[in-house]
């Protein structure tokens, strides 16, 4: 379980005083994966590097399982540092060690002897599906294997939270989902809290329980998947169910977001019979997240039907609908 | 091709028969010594101005300037001629003479300190950032992160820069073989420039090459070794 309590950084440049961070606070429970996303310059960096303290925050507080990091200092800070692992867009490995080497560098660290801490590197290349690779160096390694790796190293010392920076940023898709599935997977392991900081939604789509929105150092939105998806208007919800920009020249349409079961009738299916029309989908996304099947579509209009009569219609059968084009409504 | 009759005269000749030999010795002995001091005394020098700089695993911005403006760049700006004789006195106190191998190897090596250093500050610039990021994440002291990190990964160039520091010695040791410290450089002097027999310069000449070239091959094979990148 990781805490952070309105975690301030705040740089000089010259005399411009810029906030990095200006008040940040999350919560991710044990066995379960939250995603942070935003756009470059949202903060995303900068908390990393104060989660980590590789930079020290201005104000606010960093809790692994109770135990503040920003309370303490220099060697009591070192071992805090192992109950979180550090897992980054490009892997960092150590060149001139071998794989074997560098997940049990971390180890080295904590004084454990050398065939014990052989041992534990020797499961954890295991664990991440690369068992035979201890004695290769990583130039050996394709870019998939070296993160399985730094996967591997950043597990090395149980930690309580495993923080993941961009950690399929330098990936093609198919080495993406291998190691989504992969972090996904370390979940289980008990006690484990994991924070990826990404700005793929896909990656959020595809592992997270839970996701924040940072935006210029503060947090714009926070929740459960399903809670956030299910916000229809919401900034995440719009991100993750993604729609094509309407064409101009199309017309009238409504936008609807409903989340009905798979198997029952769905609100605009419903609303064609009820007005006896056609709502022609001119674009639409369904995902299932979070246990629930969410549809977002852009509808087309027909000339006789009205707008907002639609929407009503719409929202009262328990969906978000909205016209595509607040003007287009006369 | 070569006259067959310069080749007897140079086996013949006393500069070749019996002072070579003992020349290329001493060229050797002082390019060992200031070789070996040089690192011992710039690996750290450089490893400091790397850690002290600003940002840097020992920020130190006053220490930084000291050591690398003043201390290195002085040094560096005195041309060597210049800095040999200058340092006689300190040759004088540091091993009680001026002359032979080992004196010249004080002035070498306070040649070369600074120019080393500044190889290695830079060899240890190309490690990537990220890796002492790891390193400090998780749990290193900067000690740790120095002898366990940042030595190790930069070892190809570290070697790099201590080949280029032998070669650059061995042609400071030519200058250094004027003013007492023997060598294949007095040799040459002596022989080919104040005794007019240029084909002892061409000899010395070609032996400097072959020494260089042989230098550059151990240390370009030792950096196949050591690169696992």
């Amino acid at each position: 379980m990781i805490t952070v309590t309105d975690l301030k950084k705040v740089y000089y440049q010259g005399k411009r005083e810029i906030r990095a961070l200006d008040g940040v606070t999350l919560s991710v429970p044990a066995n379960s994966v939250h995603g942070i996303v935003g756009q470059s310059g949202a903060g995303k960096s900068t908390l990393v590097r104060c989660l980590a303290m590789l930079d020290r925050p201005t104000s606010g507080t960093v809790e692994i399982n109770g135990a503040d990091l920003t309370a303490v200092h220099a060697a009591e800070l070192r071992a805090a540092r192992r109950r979180l692992g550090l897992v980054f867009q490009h892997a960092n490995l150590f060149d001139a060690r071998t794989i074997l080497g560098n997940v049990a560098y971390p180890l080295e660290l904590a004084r454990v002897p050398r065939t014990e801490r052989e041992a534990k590197a020797v499961e954890l290349l295991g664990l991440v599906g690369l068992a035979d690779a201890g004695p290769a160096y990583p130039a050996q390694l394709s870019g998939g294997q070296r993160q399985r790796v730094g996967i591997a190293r950043a597990l090395a010392t149980d930690p309580d939270v495993l923080l993941c920076d961009e950690p399929t940023s330098a990936l093609d898709p198919r080495t993406t989902d291998e190691i989504l599935d992969l972090i996904a997977s370390l979940k289980a392991r008990v006690g484990l809290a994991v924070l990826v900081i990404t700005h793929e939604m896909h990656v959020v789509k595809r592992i997270c329980d839970s996701v924040t929105l940072l935006e210029d150092g503060l947090v714009v939105e926070s929740g459960r998947l399903g809670e956030v998806v299910g916000r229809f208007g919401g900034r995440l919800s719009e991100a993750l169910l993604a729609l094509p920009a309407p064409d101009p020249a199309s017309g009238r349409s409504v936008e609807v977001l409903d989340s009905v079961p798979p198997n029952d009738v769905a609100v605009v299916t419903r609303a064609e019979r009820h007005f006896a029309v056609e709502l022609p989908v001119v674009a639409g996304v369904v995902e299932s997240l979070d246990g629930t099947t969410f549809r977002r579509q852009r509808v087309a209009v027909p000339d006789r039907l009205d707008v907002s009569e639609l929407v009503g219609f719409l929202r009262a059968g328990g969906a978000g609908a909205r016209p595509s084009d607040p003007e287009a409504v006369r | 091709m070569i006259p067959l009759d310069l080749v007897t005269d140079l086996l013949q000749n006393p500069a070749i028969t019996t002072a070579l030999w003992p020349a290329f010795v001493e060229t050797l002995q002082m390019v060992a010594i200031s070789g070996l001091a040089t690192v011992l005394l710039g690996l750290p020098l450089g490893v400091v101005l790397f850690v002290t700089q600003p940002g840097g695993l020992a920020a130190n911005p006053g220490l930084n300037v000291v050591l690398s403006g003043i201390i290195v760049n002085i040094t560096r700006s005195v041309p060597y001629a210049i800095l040999m004789v200058s340092l006689i006195p300190l040759t004088r106190f540091l091993v009680g003479t001026s002359i032979g191998p080992i004196a010249a190897s004080v002035s070498l090596t306070i040649a070369a300190v600074p120019f080393f250093a500044r190889l290695v500050e830079t060899a240890l610039r190309e490690v990537h950032p990220g890796k002492l990021d790891a390193a400090h994440a998780m749990g290193s002291t900067r000690l740790q992160t120095v002898w366990k990190v940042l030595l190790p990964e930069a070892l190809p160039a570290l070697v790099a820069a201590v080949t280029t520091t032998v070669v650059a010695l061995i042609g400071y040791s030519a200058m250094a073989g004027l003013i007492g410290g023997g060598g294949l450089g007095r040799l040459a002097y002596n022989y080919g420039y104040q005794r007019f027999q240029p084909e002892v310069m061409v000899v010395v000449l070609v032996i400097l090459v072959l020494l260089v070239q042989v230098v550059q091959v151990i240390g370009d094979a030792l950096i196949r070794r050591v690169d696992h990148r």
